[in-house]
């Protein structure tokens, strides 16, 4: 027999108060694990998404009277007889100060060009610039254009065309080939036709110039405004638009989001750290008369001692287990309600830590109880009835 | 013979808020080794708490408890308990058994306390459980014994460490004079083996088992 079978069998005896301190620290762990992860998955989710959205400046010309949606955000909806940037701006923003912050600059024209089933919208697009910007653009079929004479087509646009990679496209005067259709992507993308830059600018009777330029620039490095700043100083004739304030609304929700899950985590765990305490305070109390038998016979404050830490052990694993177990459940359930994108990777790592950090609140909170316990007078402990 | 158990002069004052009661008034007593000793008094004449000083349980007030020639109460905390393992086995009135571990774990209790491998604890558990006559009932809890069955569990627990000293406190008090007599027997048997016991007790016939009775009234030994 060891301390360990003591310990067990006290736990087996008072299985009403083990339970309880067991679904106390459980529920304790299910919270902060559920709460932890959703935050930590939303945060994830968020910046998933602003890698998505590589564009974050938009360069347009000055105007008065623009109304701006592109791509779900709003950018622009040029119509005709606007200003245009010229392509010099191209140069300009190449010269700046902090341009090796920038990593795409994809020049754009917009337009509408007839075909022969009405006018549709023309973009014309720098296609390996593009490409680098829009990561999430991908080609249900064909490939991509390798001359100034293909197209892609984005899927709405495809279809009410009836095209197919391989067809020819009549555009105003052009004839183009189709060489790959985008899949959707719920933007306005979709019912656009791309095609080479200057093919377009020349299409739309607009040589050399642009109708914007979306610029990514590396977010985690530069400071946005002030690349945002230095492009409107060399390019006077245009309309700089940093497109953080969505995404930093977000942020600030999710970071909200995440400070509240903390506050509400911290608070359970402290509540049933508190539960766990006095449970193992009473049990200690109705073992009195036992802790001064052992004394008595012999048992060192230290022998008494491991006796309840390893109780205190005995329930941390389990609350940790059980916790966890329930603590993912509820994510699970948490991330489905929230229709959130949950690219989780469950490891190792994930599901022991929580374990670890139960048994060091279970054994944490069972301190003062062993205080209490070695504490006793082995004679007094004796004549308690 | 040697003289194994010397208190000298031993007071105990209690003191609970206001209320200071006097248990033990200057006791001077020795025990030689292998006597069985009894002690008799009225009740609150500070019996159990000459015990409990004997047995490493309670500080005195003032006075020297010398044991095999060392200072009891010099110890530190954690080898005084080591003194009431491997010096004492206790038998207690009301049996102060653990009531969720059977038989046996009571009884290799204190072996597991002196880090015996479980082969040890349970071939010496097994042979003092033989000694008292319940190697039947070993796997029984506390509350599946009769009184006279959980006094002999006790005094199995008593007895397994092979302690120098018994110490008894009124080890019969609870139980009918048939077990009373069987219990003695025990004792007896033990004594005869060579072990120092020391029993408090109220009943006649268990001190006249005894080689000495002393008489403790109003904390003093009377003459
Ligand atoms: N822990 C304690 N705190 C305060 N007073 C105590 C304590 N233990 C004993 N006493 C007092 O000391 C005196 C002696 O008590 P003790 O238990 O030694 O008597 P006893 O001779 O064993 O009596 P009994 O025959 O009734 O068991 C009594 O007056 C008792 O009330
Ligand atoms: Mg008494």
């Amino acid at each position: 027999m060891r301390l360990s079978h003591i310990a067990y069998s006290n736990l087996k005896r008072r299985r009403a108060k083990t339970l309880f301190s067991v679904v106390s620290l459980a529920m304790g762990v299910a919270v902060f694990v559920a709460l932890q992860a959703i935050s930590g998955t939303l945060q994830a989710d968020l910046a998933h998404q602003l890698d998505q959205y590589g564009a974050n400046l938009v360069i347009v010309p000055k105007s008065d009277s623009l109304s701006l949606t592109y791509g779900g955000i709003t950018v622009g909806q040029v119509g005709f007889g606007q200003h245009q940037l010229a392509m010099d701006v191209l140069d300009s923003i190449g010269r700046i100060h902090d341009a090796d912050s920038i990593s795409v600059v994809s020049p754009k024209v917009v337009g509408a060009a007839p075909t022969d089933s009405g006018e549709v919208l023309v973009v014309g697009i720098d296609f390996a610039q593009e490409f680098a910007l829009k990561k999430w653009w991908s080609l249900t079929a064909g490939r991509r254009p390798a001359d100034s004479t293909e197209v892609i087509l984005g899927s709405e646009a495809a279809n009410k065309l009836a095209k197919a990679p391989g067809d020819q496209l009549q555009l105003g005067s052009n004839m183009l080939s189709v060489a790959g259709i985008l899949a959707e992507t719920g933007s306005q993308d979709d019912q656009a036709i791309f095609l080479e830059l200057s093919t377009a600018q020349n299409l739309l009777n607009m040589p050399g110039q642009l109708s914007l330029v979306e610029i990514a620039a590396l977010c985690t490095t530069c400071p946005i405004d002030e690349i945002a700043a230095q492009l409107s100083q060399v390019i006077p004739v245009a309309r700089v638009t940093p497109l953080k304030e969505a995404v930093a609304t977000r942020e600030a929700m999710t970071g909200r989001l995440a400070t509240f899950a903390t506050a509400i985590s911290v608070l359970v765990i402290i509540i049933s750290s508190l539960v766990v305490l006095t449970t193992v305070l009473s049990s200690v109390n109705d073992r009195t008369r036992e802790i001064g038998i052992l004394r008595a016979i012999g048992f060192r404050q230290s022998h008494v001692a491991q006796i309840i830490l390893l109780e205190a052990v005995v329930v941390g694993l389990l609350g940790g287990v059980f916790g966890t177990i329930l603590g993912y459940a509820g994510y699970q359930a948490g991330i489905n309600a929230l229709a959130a994108d949950a690219a989780t990777r469950f490891s190792v790592g994930l599901i022991s830590w929580p374990v670890v950090v139960a048994i060091g609140l279970s054994v944490s909170a069972s301190i003062p109880g062993v205080i209490k316990a070695t504490r006793l007078e082995p004679v007094e402990a004796l004549r308690v009835l | 013979m040697s003289i194994l158990v010397k208190a000298e002069r031993i007071s105990k004052v209690y003191q609970t808020g206001a209320v200071t009661t006097t248990a033990l008034r200057g006791i001077n007593l020795s025990v030689a080794k292998g006597e069985y000793l009894s002690i008799m008094g009225p009740s609150g004449s500070g019996k159990s708490t000459l015990l409990s000083i004997i047995g490493g349980l309670c500080q005195p007030t003032q006075g020297v408890l010398e044991v095999d020639g060392f200072n009891v109460y010099e110890l530190p905390t954690e080898k005084l308990a080591d003194y009431r393992r491997e010096y004492i086995g206790f038998v207690f009135q009301q049996f102060q058994l653990i009531p969720y571990l059977t038989a046996l774990e009571n009884v290799m209790l204190p072996l597991v306390a002196a880090g015996r491998t479980g082969r040890e604890q349970q071939a010496a558990a097994i042979e003092v459980l033989e000694k008292v006559g319940l190697i039947n009932k070993i796997d029984r809890l506390p509350s599946q014994l009769s009184g006279g069955e959980q006094e002999r569990v006790a005094i199995a627990r008593a007895i397994v460490n092979k302690p120098p000293i018994i110490l008894a406190d009124e080890p019969t008090g609870a139980l009918d004079s048939q077990t009373t007599e069987e219990i003695l027997e025990l004792l007896a048997q033990l004594h005869a083996e060579g072990q120092t016991i020391i029993v408090i007790t109220h009943n006649p016939l268990v001190a006249a088992r005894a080689d000495r009775v002393v008489r403790i009234i109003d904390g003093m030994i009377a003459d």
